[in-house]
């Protein structure tokens, strides 16, 4: 079966046998010793256990890395806000929360104008969060409008 | 006999189609090859549920001089036509990028190559509205289509 593996590095779709186990998929992702997450998951797959036993199915998005939480930081305005993350969160979960009423509680219509940014530049919302984390286990990202192309 | 020989430009996009960007896009049901006799290729976008309108976009593609920027409109699959106006999607953003009054043969964004001449002032935008040569290839304007058709801008099809 095919998996889809989210590292620092970027994205991959791996072989898998179909008694791989963890430790195996992050070996093949040059991250031995790494944990391996299902998508929004904060407790990695178990080492003793296939992918299948755990199942982790064909086509799965699953985070290879160390940290079982991503410190996120979301900068808006002049305030930030602050929270963590499953690795293997989608951003567009960090995105939803930093829009809503626990973060900087912007209207739908004000939500549809922005996105999140790292170092200037828009992120994938469809990226895991532990993609774009330090080696701390930590990012910041700035809730900025979108680029409009109008004229 | 003849023989076709694939050019470096099709090949080059052989690869960006076979990389894991697009794969893992085809995968989660965001875009997928319709067809391609380059330097046309035609690709289906997945579009959010909207009330009376499809379920996705096709987008012909004009690959030339790949791998700089393409251009690209919405095409009638079934006629392998133009897509008619009225059909074009739209709401929010999508009125502006989708805007066939400007032109029935581009997308009005700094993707297309068509769009971005004489907008040098879009060139001064974050890296990732802008084409990348050397990027991920078509899958940089698949990604920018897919977020506007998954987005909340877009309330389907202009004459839904």
């Amino acid at each position: 079966m095919e998996i889809i593996t989210h590292t620092k590095q970027g994205l991959q779709i791996l072989n898998v046998a179909e008694g791989a186990t963890p430790a195996a998929v992050a070996e093949q992702v040059d991250a031995a010793g790494s944990s391996v997450y299902a998508e929004g998951s904060d407790v990695p797959l178990a080492d003793g256990l296939t992918l299948i036993e755990q199942e982790v199915a064909d086509g799965a998005h699953v985070f290879v890395g160390k940290h079982h939480k991503i410190a996120v930081t979301v900068a808006h305005n002049g305030a930030t806000k602050n929270n963590e993350f499953p690795p293997s969160q989608r951003v567009e979960r960090v995105f939803d929360w930093a829009c809503g009423k626990q973060a900087f509680n912007l209207t739908p219509t004000d939500k549809a104008e922005h996105t999140l940014a790292l170092d200037e530049e828009p992120v994938d919302l469809r990226r895991l969060v532990g993609s774009y984390a330090d080696q701390h286990g930590k990012v910041r990202f700035d809730l900025v409008p979108k680029h409009r192309f109008e004229g | 006999m003849t023989e076709t020989a694939i050019t470096p430009t099709e090949r080059l996009l052989n690869a960006h189609l076979a990389g894991a960007p697009y794969r893992v896009g085809t995968r989660d049901g965001l875009w997928e090859l319709h067809s391609l006799e380059f330097p046309y290729a035609v690709f289906k976008v997945t579009a959010a549920r909207r009330p009376n309108a499809p379920g996705y976009y096709a987008l012909r593609f004009d690959l030339t001089g790949y791998d700089d920027a393409p251009t690209a409109c919405p095409w009638d699959i079934e006629s392998d036509m133009p897509l008619a106006s009225a059909a074009w999607p739209t709401g929010g953003e999508l009125t502006h990028v989708f805007n066939p009054s400007w032109n029935p043969g581009a997308l009005y964004m700094p993707m297309d190559r068509v769009a971005l001449n004489g907008h040098d002032a879009w060139l001064s935008a974050p890296k990732r509205y802008l084409w990348q040569v050397g990027g991920e290839g078509v899958v940089q304007y698949l990604r920018y289509v897919s977020n506007l058709l998954n987005s909340d801008d877009y309330s389907g099809a202009r004459g839904g």
